[in-house]
């Protein structure tokens, strides 16, 4: 199984993406959290190592991009793949997020099988998951 | 018989010539006349041109050859020329054999006086009277030969009443005719004929002798041997010689060499022989002499000829030798030759050739073969052939000539070799053609212009480089040279230094313009240096000429510079001072020195201070310090009062200087200008006075103007504050879009998605439920649309503008991926051409094309598949000038986007840019009406323009046009 770790403060977009998560369930398993300080400890206090992390960049008490650095610069953790995920899709957000490290970008949807095909996209691309080869 | 005679010259004459001539010789005691002895061919050759009868008996039998006069006045029967002289022919003579012998053998001439012959002329009988006399002959070796008989006529005799005068007359006349006859004979020898009295006198001497003495007979005859130039010992010789004659009647015969008067220094043979009287006592001595020089040169010639050619072909400085056989035994080879080939005598001599130098035969074998079987002689020239000198083989090169040697056979019995070394003259040769030829190698890939001229000063090369700046071929360049290509202004002075060069064969180096193939003059530079042959003698010019255009423009430019700095000193009336630092004086223009009324042009630096005010002094002399000191900046510039010694009165002075350092940091010179500023000092006190005055009403006007002023201020500031403030309220209208949308856009997202989770939540949902919840949705996505579209918007001019380079083929790649979805949806395709990359803000980039492919989308016609078609190309002149809002100096890119959709009205043209337009009701195609107008704002950002053409129902193209770089 795939382990996801989705970290997003937004109950409502944490169930959507939940519920996407579950018509795939034979094939991932997800784990949440909901601000940046709470997903750092659950990274670095337990031996949880999620193969790919989604990450909203807007987030109280430690936001996407705060956490997004602290990854980046942890040896155990830096080569795990990071989605940001935003409601702007703003070019410059985007942008922002590829240099913070980003491996990619999804916009907030507002269709289910939007996110669907999305996800999909995701969970079936090799590249996120060297391990299970 | 004929053909024997007709190469003998001596018989000549009428009958008695003729009878000789065809006489059958070989049957004769005398032989053929070919072979007879020389002093009888003479002999004969004398009778026979004589008109007086002789006859000449030859030898022992007395064989008889006698002249025409002999057979027509004397002979009474015939006489048998050829033939011994019978004793009746004697008788008929009045001679007898023993008379003969003493002619013959002791040379004593013998005279039969008054004889009668009787001949029949006219019928009448005629009775005549002779003399006969009988001389002996020599033969060549000076032997008694024969006898010579000479008959005089004496007809005179019988004449009767003698006279004592007359008496004497006859005998005068006898005696007369006798020296005629003799006369006769011996003038027409070569040989010297004389006769001596017995006091050494002569009393006869021919012709010969006369020439040879270079005397006449007046002179000569009658004198002695020393009057007519002989010199002591050989006339004492001589008269010794004489006495022995008269005393013993025997001749004596002798040699003597002496000078001859014209052909110098001969020599001779003689022999004087007694004159007997009746009494047969002797009365004279007569001689004969003859030149035998060039008997006696061949002789000797013929004896040392041998040795003379051996001699010469030992000591030739030429290579001679000589081989014989059919071998070729080398017989004689002089040190030259055996120097050219390496060997010395022993190793050469009497050996065949081939064995001594085998190298050579297959060279030479077939000619040496040619010259002994035809005889002919050969020439080499510059043979080439390798010998073996010194125990190594050289390839030697030999100019020679083999001649034939003949012996007594027809064919050569060897041939004889000359032969001249050249090989070093070969070898130079090929060294000058190699040295020739890498001259041409260097010449043709230099970039200096070479030519090379002959003796006559006409070329004779050019080298590339001349080719191509003349533009002409060497063909025409060598006829015609290059004078017509040489500035008129500049042709005829070159010429000149050329010519005068030329005279003397020396350098010469001239500057001259030349116009190139481009009609353009160039400047060249020429240097010349005459050429010499090896033998010292002139062979030409070479010349290289660089080109110097870009040197004399600069120099042209320098010039003007200085010529213009000279007129503005002139102009600015400037005193110009030069400062040297090592012998401390000043030197200055005359300019300056009237200026500052000093006469010397040099002055010590304090003689040129000393003018100056005394007030100004220190602070001048100060300044100058500090503008020479070590590590200054070299500037002086100093304005001071001077006192005019010749004036009196008192100037203000103006100078500026630049001193000069060397790498030591030393001061070397300091040069500057000095102006006498005094009249504008005036006028600009003058002018401050006036200033003065003015400034202080200025500053009543300038209060007012101030309280003016302030309002003005108050006024600018307020509509300053206003103008921030309205920026202020924009970025606040801005932000507050933004936000707005930003945080509206969450909701409303939410709704939409909630509402796809409760239908797919409700199993069994009626009609009108179902019908509700969609119209929720696409309340819900109009609405989340409309704020992105507001946010995009917004964010537009709010970005700080940062251009990058952007490839716009990445981005319609990015966009393409974006929608694939609902591309495929369309069964759409979309062609991309290949598009620039330009200065563009990139996210701006995907927001355009990506508004300008949902449009696409968005409008494309439901009956029949999509088709997007992304052309680009440079904008033309022509089109950039339709719009008059572009850059004319930037390059502009068109990019269009053609689509198959449904299209519009063209009258809608401008407004489906407009922010809020539809052309659509909502229900048919969605959208907020902001794509577009976003588009719009996003080009004329970037400075660009965007427009739409279409046809209702075929489709629509949007025209982008964008700079290709921002400035």
């Amino acid at each position: 199984l795939k382990s996801l770790f989705l970290v997003d403060d937004d109950e409502d977009d944490r169930d959507f993406f939940l519920s996407v998560f579950e018509t795939m369930r034979d094939r991932v398993v997800c784990e949440t959290a909901d601000n940046g300080l709470s997903a750092w400890e659950r990274l670095t206090q337990t031996s949880y190592r999620p193969d790919l992390i989604f990450l909203d960049l807007n987030m109280p008490v430690m936001n996407g991009k705060q956490l997004l650095q602290k990854i980046r610069g942890h040896a155990n953790l830096q080569r795990i793949p990071v989605i940001i995920l935003s409601t702007s899709s703003n070019d410059k957000t985007i942008q922002d997020a590829r240099e913070a490290g980003a491996a990619d970008f999804i916009t907030k949807p507002n269709k289910l099988s939007v996110l669907e095909h999305r996800l999909k996209a995701v969970i079936d691309d090799p590249s996120y998951f060297p391990d299970l080869l | 018989m004929t053909e024997i005679t007709s190469d003998l010259p001596f018989l000549t004459g009428g009958e008695a010539g003729n009878r000789m001539r065809v006489l059958d010789w070989s049957t004769t005691n005398l032989g053929l006349p070919v072979a007879w002895p020389s002093s009888l061919k003479s002999a004969v050759g004398i009778i026979l041109r004589a008109d007086v009868p002789m006859m000449v008996l030859w030898g022992e039998h007395y064989i008889c050859l006698c002249n025409d006069a002999f057979l027509s006045n004397v002979a009474a029967t015939d006489i048998p020329l050829g033939q011994a002289a019978d004793a009746a022919l004697l008788e008929a003579w009045s001679t007898s054999r023993a008379q003969l012998r003493n002619v013959l053998t002791l040379g004593r001439p013998y005279t039969v006086r008054d004889k009668q012959l009787t001949s029949i002329v006219q019928g009448q009988t005629t009775t005549t009277h002779w003399t006969f006399s009988y001389s002996q002959l020599m033969t060549d070796d000076g032997l008694p030969g024969g006898v010579l008989l000479t008959c005089m006529q004496a007809t005179y005799v019988a004449t009767p009443a003698p006279d004592p005068t007359s008496a004497l007359q006859p005998a005068t006349s006898a005696s007369n005719v006798s020296l005629r006859v003799y006369e006769t004979v011996v003038s027409a020898t070569p040989d010297l004929v004389y006769v001596f009295d017995l006091n050494y006198r002569f009393t006869y001497a021919n012709r010969a002798l006369l020439t040879m003495w270079g005397k006449t007979w007046g002179t000569a005859i009658g004198k002695g041997l020393r009057e007519n130039g002989y010199e002591e010992w050989h006339a004492a010789m001589h008269e010794r010689e004489i006495d022995h004659v008269a005393a013993t009647g025997e001749s004596v015969r002798g040699e003597v060499s002496f000078p001859h008067a014209i052909l110098g220094r001969r020599v001779y043979d003689y022999i004087l022989v007694p004159v007997f009287n009746e009494k047969g006592e002797v009365e004279a001595v007569a001689g004969t002499t003859r030149d035998v020089s060039e008997m006696k040169q061949s002789e000797l010639s013929l004896r040392e000829s041998e040795s003379r050619f051996r001699t010469l072909v030992k000591t030739a400085p030429v290579a001679m030798a000589m081989f014989r056989g059919n071998s070729y035994v080398a017989e004689i080879a002089n040190d030259a030759y055996l120097n050219l080939i390496g060997k010395n005598e022993a190793e050469f001599l009497d050996r065949p050739l081939f064995e001594s130098l085998p190298s050579v035969r297959p060279r030479i074998e077939e000619i040496l073969k040619n010259v002994m079987t035809t005889g002919q002689l050969y020439n080499g020239n510059e043979f080439k052939v390798v010998l073996n000198r010194g125990g190594k083989d050289e390839v030697c090169y030999v100019n020679f000539t083999y001649s034939p040697l003949f012996g007594s056979g027809e064919l050569p019995e060897g041939f004889m070799v000359v032969a001249n070394e050249v090989t070093e003259q070969v070898n130079a040769r090929h060294r000058v053609e190699e040295s020739e030829a890498r001259f041409r190698t260097m010449a043709e890939s230099s970039p200096v212009f070479i030519a090379v001229g002959d003796e006559t000063g006409d070329a004779t090369y050019f080298n590339k480089a001349w080719l191509e700046l003349t533009g002409r071929p060497m063909e025409y360049l060598l006829k015609y040279g290059w004078a017509d290509l040489v500035h008129p202004d500049d042709r005829e002075p070159y010429i000149k230094i050329y010519l005068d060069a030329l005279k003397i064969k020396g350098l010469f180096t001239g500057e001259f313009r030349v116009r190139n193939n481009e009609n353009e003059y160039r400047w060249l530079l020429a240097h010349g240096a005459p050429r010499f042959n090896r033998d010292g003698s002139f062979a030409g010019y070479i010349s290289g000429c660089t080109d110097i255009t870009r040197q004399k423009e600069v120099q042209l430019e320098l010039e003007k510079k200085e010529l213009a700095l000279a007129s503005a000193i002139e102009l600015a009336e400037l005193g110009t001072w030069t400062y040297d630092a090592v012998t401390g004086e000043v030197t200055l223009s005359s300019k300056h020195a009237d200026m500052y009324g000093i006469r010397e042009l040099q002055n010590s630096l304090d003689d040129y201070f000393s003018v100056i005010a005394e007030q100004d002094c220190d602070e001048v002399k100060e300044k100058f310090r500090d503008a020479t000191a070590r590590g200054s900046d070299g500037r002086y510039n100093a304005e001071y009062r001077i006192v005019n010694p010749v004036t009196n009165k008192t100037q203000m002075i103006h100078a500026l200087g630049q001193a000069y350092f060397d790498d030591t940091g030393a001061l070397t010179r300091v040069e500057g200008t000095a102006q006498d500023v005094t009249a504008q000092r005036e006028v600009q006190l003058a002018l401050e006075n006036e200033v003065h005055a003015r400034t202080i009403e200025l500053a009543a006007t300038n209060e007012e103007l101030q309280a003016a002023n302030e309002e003005l201020l108050s006024i600018n500031e307020e509509l300053s504050e206003s103008s921030r403030r309205l920026i202020q309220s924009n970025e606040e209208l801005s932000q507050f879009a933004y936000v707005a949308s930003h945080d509206l856009q969450e909701p409303v997202r939410k709704i939409s998605v909630f509402v796809e989770m409760l239908y797919r939540n409700l199993p069994q949902l009626d009609e009108r439920s179902k019908s509700l919840l969609e119209k929720i949705d696409a309340s819900a996505n109009r609405m989340l649309n409309l704020i992105r579209d507001v946010l995009k918007h917004s964010q537009i001019l709010n970005n700080a503008t940062k251009y990058e380079r952007v490839d716009l083929n990445k981005v319609v790649r990015d966009v393409e991926k974006e929608f694939d979805m609902l591309i495929e949806q369309r069964s759409g395709t979309v062609v991309v051409d290949s598009l620039p990359v330009i200065d563009a803000i990139e996210f701006q980039m995907n927001q355009l094309f990506s508004n300008l492919i949902s449009n696409a989308i968005k409008f494309s016609a439901p009956t029949r598949p999509l088709q997007v078609k992304i052309t680009a190309g440079i904008l033309n002149e022509s089109e950039k000038l339709e719009n008059q809002e572009l850059n004319n100096r930037l390059t502009y890119y068109k990019i269009s986007f053609q689509d198959n959709g449904i299209g519009f009205d063209q009258a809608h043209a401008y407004q489906i840019f407009e922010i809020f337009r539809r052309l659509h009701a909502r229900s048919e195609y969605s959208g907020t009406g902001i794509g577009l107008a976003t588009c719009k704002k996003i080009v004329q950002n970037h400075g660009g323009e965007i427009s739409a053409s279409s046809v209702p129902g075929e489709g629509a193209t949007f025209h982008v046009i964008i700079p290709a770089t921002q400035s």
